[in-house]
């Protein structure tokens, strides 16, 4: 039987022309919803669409054989609906409708196929959930197979349209070569001024000189990861990113923001869509959305299904939203009433990363000493969890002094690698040579032999690094910024000790 | 290695339960994006970084271990175990890569040896030096590294079997529902 929490949880799939992607999660009180699991695949169910008017028998398997997976996924985590919409590829193919059925029989996910309006709708609730919608703004989803242009103004639609040019389209039609060429990017871009004109004209009835475009959907999450900063995106920026696609293949870009190289292969002509919609709509500003469609989907399903329990669970005992769990809510509860100035995220953390780095520092002396291998383990396990510390507390802090502290960590657990993975080595062919016949240990001799010539030389690295960290100012520099929160928190716990 | 997931939205203004949750989200998905992989014991590199992933999870887990209570702690034993699992498979790896590129360098040394001592070699010399290098004396490093190396491949098949049984095992308990029930429940409390 399911508990309360799993019965909330939503499976939401958007089955794109480029992509399949699928949000779990469940919408909490305030409007939005917390995500629990994700999964994207590129599939590229569009791919070929233009020149044949139908999806591909091998576009269809792969995109059967995602959602079976995605499917399973959602089960695996516990999601007790699963709702999926397909997009401009399914809506546009003449085998549209095969597809659908062979997903319902092969896969077990009912699909519905929305038109562009209910895609601006789901996209801009979804939108809503994580971006501030006041003012005038023209959202863009720019998809694989199709573009989702919305107008609102304070937090109202005013128009929407839906125009049949994606990034997948534009890649089919003209980028050919790998990197991109200067002539096809410049193809691309007119051609998707010219598809964009006439739309954008319908759906810019009112002048908007404070007018901010979105951009929601992969083409503008990856293109964030490709300016030096997200938060001051204008169209040089953009132009720049574009001359800089012409020079890397699409493995070297899969590899510089880490998606799979399927989807970097369509990203040059996505960009050249948002460059194109920035171009004609001069915007105040230019933001990245980070929520759209699958988020606004799982909204609408939690509405239908709190439509249906109200009616139903009248008098079952549960009280102002809340759901019941198997954790231990004594204590979580506990952590929740402590909100205020002591107990909040970034004093906590500052205790914990001081608790981290202190352990570090105890660990180094034996370290350093080399007589215990364990020595170096510790400390590598140590700056481990120290960076586990560090990685989650950094918006908590200004970046200028929290960044070389955080890179020291990394520097910490990387330079005692060398060592720490011949000091395994070592140990292991030791233990081999013991019970290895006569006649195998010269080969094992020479195996040893090697790994300690090369932890002898890593060793010297590593005395030298640990060595000029200890000696240098960041001990001092850790304690400063960080242990006053730690003697705080030591205060109040001996307080309540006190009182208990 | 791959790169640890950004965590997106964390709030500093947020509750540390608030901010728990959503760090053991992407920690978690982290985690599972390689499940696919599991059953692919020749993905060296992508089981390694599996392992990493649980690292990253195990180690988040016990930060917010007083959030979390008994319940956590379970979670946290059954991603060590996966992550010491797939430590073992690892260390095989390593040394199979090891001993392969040291009885390369032999080949080498000892085809530099057999060729210097032919250039040498007076013509009486020469069958003894050619029966020399077909058979090799006892004391010959290959006979060592031949039998590690096989026994290393042996004994990683043992390590996958062992690691896939675990992932199984863990599996049908429902480990990966309870993982993510870390990520919903703190927020449970705080509405």
């Amino acid at each position: 039987m399911k508990t309360d929490w799993e019965s909330s949880l939503i499976a939401a799939i958007d089955i794109g022309s480029n992509s399949i992607k699928m949000t779990v999660g469940r919408a909490n009180a305030s409007g939005g919803v917390d995500e629990v699991d994700w999964a994207s695949e590129t599939v590229r169910l569009g791919q070929g669409l233009d020149s044949t008017g139908k999806l591909s028998d091998s576009r269809m398997d792969a995109a059967v054989e995602t959602l079976n997976r995605f499917r399973q996924r959602a089960e695996q985590v516990g999601a007790a609906k699963i709702v999926a919409v397909a997009t401009e590829a399914t809506r546009a193919a003449a085998n549209g409708p095969a597809f659908l059925q062979r997903v319902q029989d092969e896969a077990g996910v009912p699909i519905r196929v929305i038109g562009g309006d209910d895609e601006a709708a789901l996209t801009f609730r979804g939108l809503g959930a994580t971006s501030d919608l006041a003012g005038s703004v023209l959202v863009a989803d720019v998809g694989g197979g199709s573009t989702e242009l919305i107008t609102a103004r304070d937090r109202q639609i005013q128009g929407s349209t839906s125009i049949p040019l994606g990034s997948g389209r534009l890649t089919d039609r003209f980028i050919v070569d790998d990197p991109p060429t200067e002539s096809e990017m410049r193809s691309s871009e007119l051609a998707a001024g010219d598809a964009l004109a006439g739309p954008l004209g319908e759906v810019l009835t009112e002048r908007g000189d404070d007018r901010r475009v979105i951009i929601v959907g992969g083409t503008g999450e990856y293109m964030a990861r490709l300016v030096p900063d997200p938060s001051a995106i204008n169209l040089a920026a953009i132009r720049a990113v574009l001359a800089r696609l012409e020079q890397m293949t699409a493995a070297s870009l899969a590899e510089a923001i880490q998606i799979p190289e399927a989807r970097a292969r369509v990203l040059p002509a996505g960009i050249a869509i948002v460059a194109a919609i920035v171009e004609r709509v001069k915007p105040a500003k230019v933001e990245i959305g980070r929520s759209g469609v699958r988020v606004g989907l799982l909204l609408q399903a939690s509405d239908a299904i709190q439509a249906g329990a109200s009616k139903t669970r009248i008098g079952n005992g549960r009280t102002n939203g809340k759901v019941k769990s198997p954790f231990d809510m004594g204590k979580v509860a506990k952590q929740v009433e402590a909100k205020g100035d002591e107990h909040d995220f970034r004093e906590t953390m500052s205790a914990l990363i001081a608790q981290r780095w202190e352990a570090v520092w105890k660990a180094v002396p034996v370290a350093l000493e080399g007589a215990d291998i364990e020595g170096v383990h510790d400390v590598r396990v140590a700056s481990r969890r120290l960076r586990a510390a560090m990685d989650i507390a950094a918006p908590a802090f200004p970046k200028s002094w929290y960044r070389p502290l955080h890179r020291t960590a990394k520097e910490i657990t990387s330079s005692l690698g060398e060592v720490r993975d011949r000091d395994v080595l070592l140990e292991a062919l030791r233990a081999e040579r013991e019970s290895a016949p006569l006649p195998e240990r010269p080969g094992i001799d020479r195996l040893i032999a090697r790994v300690e010539r090369e932890r002898s030389v890593a060793r010297v690295e590593l005395e030298s690094y640990l060595g000029n960290l200890m000696a240098g100012p960041v001990r001092q520099e850790i304690e400063q910024r960080f242990g006053q929160a730690e003697r705080r928190k030591s205060d109040r716990n001996g307080k309540e000790q006190g009182k208990s | 290695m791959s790169r640890a997931w950004e965590v997106p939205d964390l709030d500093p203004k947020a509750s540390v339960a608030e901010n728990a949750r959503r760090v053991i989200a992407v920690r978690t998905a982290e985690f599972y994006s390689f499940a696919p992989l599991v059953p692919h014991p020749e993905y060296e590199e992508a089981l390694h970084d599996l392992r990493i992933a649980a690292k990253r999870l195990r180690y988040t887990l016990e930060l917010f271990r007083p959030q979390l209570g008994q319940f956590g702690d379970r979670q946290i034993d059954r991603v060590r175990a996966v992550q010491e699992a797939l430590g073992t498979l690892h260390d095989h790896d390593v040394r199979i890569v090891l001993i392969g590129d040291e009885l390369t360098q032999l080949a080498v040394e000892q085809s530099h040896d057999a060729q210097s001592a032919i250039a040498e070699a007076s013509p009486e010399e020469l069958p003894g030096i050619t029966s020399a290098s077909l058979r090799p004396p006892p004391d010959d490093p290959r006979r060592g590294l031949i039998a590690l190396l096989g026994r290393e491949h042996e004994a990683r098949r043992a390590a996958y079997s062992e690691f896939r049984s675990l992932w199984e095992s863990l599996g049908a308990q429902g480990f990966r529902r309870e993982l993510v029930s870390l990520s919903v429940l703190p927020l449970a409390a705080s509405s």
